[in-house]
């Protein structure tokens, strides 16, 4: 239980995980998700080489990916999708329920002095050379799947929803040439590669602007990649990676009634921050069109936007509870609704 | 907040024989912080900035109310976090923890207990006590940014008592949609003269800010804002004299308690339906 959480064993073993060094650094699946490309041991040796500067590692990344064959896997099924964390802020408990998992929010942010570090051990990127990669814990037997969990987006009533244009398959970024107009899809693909700091950034820009912003679901999972046998053409599993999907709500216009607009995002690896600003960025162009406010880069908007920790902060808080706000925000589009 | 008035900040921070400082924050930063507390407090609604400082939680989540609360805590305080009402969130768990190890005072779940309620977005559903003192988390001190995105023509605004902005804001709302859309964080006229952000608390919580006996702190961290309510202030929402603001309405009562009166928000029921119960139960 995400939101009312007792003290219990579950919550122990939560703050075990998160307290682990046991998993991929959150810098290499960053870089990984950047890239476009799920190859930790590969983003791990990218930032060596570029001596910890992750732009670098990523270029490395991206153009390495750029030499190798290339193969069309058919979409991901839900059945494939372990879910390994999920929780929502928009409702207190959730049919399915709210599985903690790992929670960044429950690392410490206090610097340890007593703790040993291993500063120095190498690049000063926290990735030491020398120990084997961490390995992937394996989901539990009994873990959810996607697809026998349900989405909380489907509890939501009482107000209008932006309904998204129809769209296909997307293209893919790597390979095709997209030029714009870009379809929902393939402006998702281009975002989902997006520099984390620039999504977090205007994430944050237009979340301060916006008047309710709650987090419908967020879900850390396990994918399983299939790809058609090249005889027999039956889906045979090839790859096993990190995935983080969020769906977010904002206030929007609902052909002159106050309503909602429901953004989606997802990323590669766990870095939440990233799925919950590319959720933001979508549910923004969804509710205003294309982005129809305006953005004046003045000094103040400039500053905001720069503040690191304020903005990673702003934009994180979503994962915070919001029931109150939320049942006002629908209480009052309900009300206009009705008359 | 101090067990008798000889106890000093750095009696304290001796007495405790400990590196890091008495409750936590270092004694110039309680004193520049209880500095803009008096001021806030001078000017009912008006919005202090203070040297904010980088707090073990991140920014934007309550960084502001719990360095409110960490310099006015004592030894003799009993302290409650909550969260849009629970006690248990892993943010307010953990603020709440903070507070009391590094202040060592007491901390509780019970509203009628504690002497410092720090909440985010609600204001406790028991009517506190004149010896209480409520800390609100606010992220957008500025009631006008939707309406004023500059801060300087905020500012203007507020030297001038010009609320034109907010007040065709409403009208356009009134006019286009029937009503006002703010759900949360209705902004309110103190003292019938200051427009200020009363943190996104429901419409319901608005409501019951007018002349409250015990003081509020509303402390945001990210902005470096601070804004108070002495007792007894007079807190209206912005509203048109014949259109009232209307409370939200809930569907059917609380499932734990049977409340019709408290607010309350949906929640899963027996057979994943939703259900609805007291946000601050």
């Amino acid at each position: 239980m995400y939101a009312s959480m007792r003290e219990n064993t579950s919550l122990d073993a939560a703050r075990l995980i998160a307290q682990s060094p046991r998993r991929a650094s959150a810098l290499q699946e960053q870089i990984c998700a950047e890239a476009g490309l799920w190859e930790p041991e590969a983003a791990r040796r990218a930032l060596d080489q570029a001596h910890g500067d992750p732009a670098h590692a990523v270029s490395m990344l991206r153009v390495w990916a750029a030499t190798q064959p290339h193969l069309e896997a058919p979409a991901i099924q839900p059945s494939d999708i372990v879910l390994t964390r999920r929780l929502s802020s928009a409702y207190p408990q959730v049919p399915g329920g709210q599985w903690l998992g790992f929670a960044p929010e429950l690392k410490a942010r206090q610097l340890d002095w007593g703790a040993p570090s291993d500063v120095g051990a190498g690049n000063g990127s926290g990735v030491d050379a020398q120990e084997p990669p961490p390995a992937e814990p394996e989901p539990s037997a009994d873990a959810p799947r996607r697809d026998d969990t349900p989405r909380v987006r489907d509890l939501i009533q009482g107000a209008p929803m932006v309904i998204p244009p129809a769209d296909g398959m997307g293209d893919d970024p790597a390979r095709a040439v997209l030029a714009p107009p870009h379809s929902r899809a393939n402006r998702l693909a281009i975002l989902a590669r997006g520099e984390t700091g620039a999504l977090v950034a205007l994430a944050a820009m237009i979340l301060g602007r916006r008047q309710e912003a709650v987090l419908v679901e967020m879900t850390v999972g396990d994918a399983t990649v299939r790809i058609p046998h090249p005889r027999s053409g039956v889906p045979v599993a090839v790859a096993q990676l990190p995935i983080t999907e969020v769906e977010v709500v904002l206030d929007a216009d609902v052909d002159g009634h106050p309503g909602l607009a429901m953004g989606w995002g997802a990323t590669l690896g766990t870095v939440e921050r990233r799925a919950i600003a590319l959720a933001l960025l979508d549910a923004a162009i969804l509710a205003d069109g294309d982005l129809a406010e305006p953005l004046t880069l003045d000094e103040q908007t400039l500053i905001a936007a720069t503040d690191g920790p304020a903005t990673n902060g702003f934009v994180e808080h979503l994962r915070l509870p919001h029931y109150a706000g939320f049942t006002a925000y629908l209480a009052q589009a309900a009300g206009k609704e009705q008359q | 907040m101090t067990p008798s008035s000889s106890t000093t900040v750095a009696g304290l921070a001796a007495e405790h024989g400990r590196r890091e400082a008495y409750a936590y924050l270092d004694e110039d930063t309680k004193r520049n912080v209880r500095r803009a507390i008096l001021k806030a407090l001078a000017i009912p609604g008006w919005q202090v900035p203070f040297a904010s400082r980088e707090m073990p939680v991140a920014r934007g989540w309550g960084s502001g109310g719990l360095q409110v609360t960490l310099s006015l805590v004592g030894p003799t305080d009993i302290v409650k976090v909550i969260d849009q009402g629970d006690d248990m969130s892993v943010n307010a768990a953990g603020m709440r923890n903070l507070i009391s190890t590094s202040a060592r005072c007491g901390e509780t779940t019970s509203t009628t207990a504690a002497t410092v309620i720090q909440s985010r977005h609600r204001i406790p559903e028991i009517d506190l006590r004149p010896d209480q003192i409520l800390v609100l988390q606010v992220p957008h001190p500025e009631p006008l940014r939707r309406v004023v995105p500059d801060d300087l023509a905020a500012r203007t605004c507020h030297a001038e008592r010009d609320y034109t902005p907010a007040w065709l804001d409403l009208y356009d709302a009134q006019a286009r949609l029937g009503g006002p859309r703010t759900g949360a964080d209705h902004p309110v006229l103190v003292a019938g003269a200051r427009l200020m952000s009363p943190s996104p608390i429901p419409r319901y919580d608005v409501l019951r800010l007018d002349r409250r006996p015990h003081p509020i702190l509303l402390g945001a961290g990210r902005r470096a804002r601070l804004s108070a309510l002495p007792p007894y202030t007079s807190v209206q929402p912005l509203a048109f004299d014949d259109i009232a603001l209307q409370p939200e309405t809930a569907s059917g009562p609380c499932c734990r308690c049977g409340s019709t009166s408290s607010y309350r928000v949906p929640t899963e029921g027996p057979g994943a339906a939703l259900v609805w119960c007291c946000s601050d139960g």
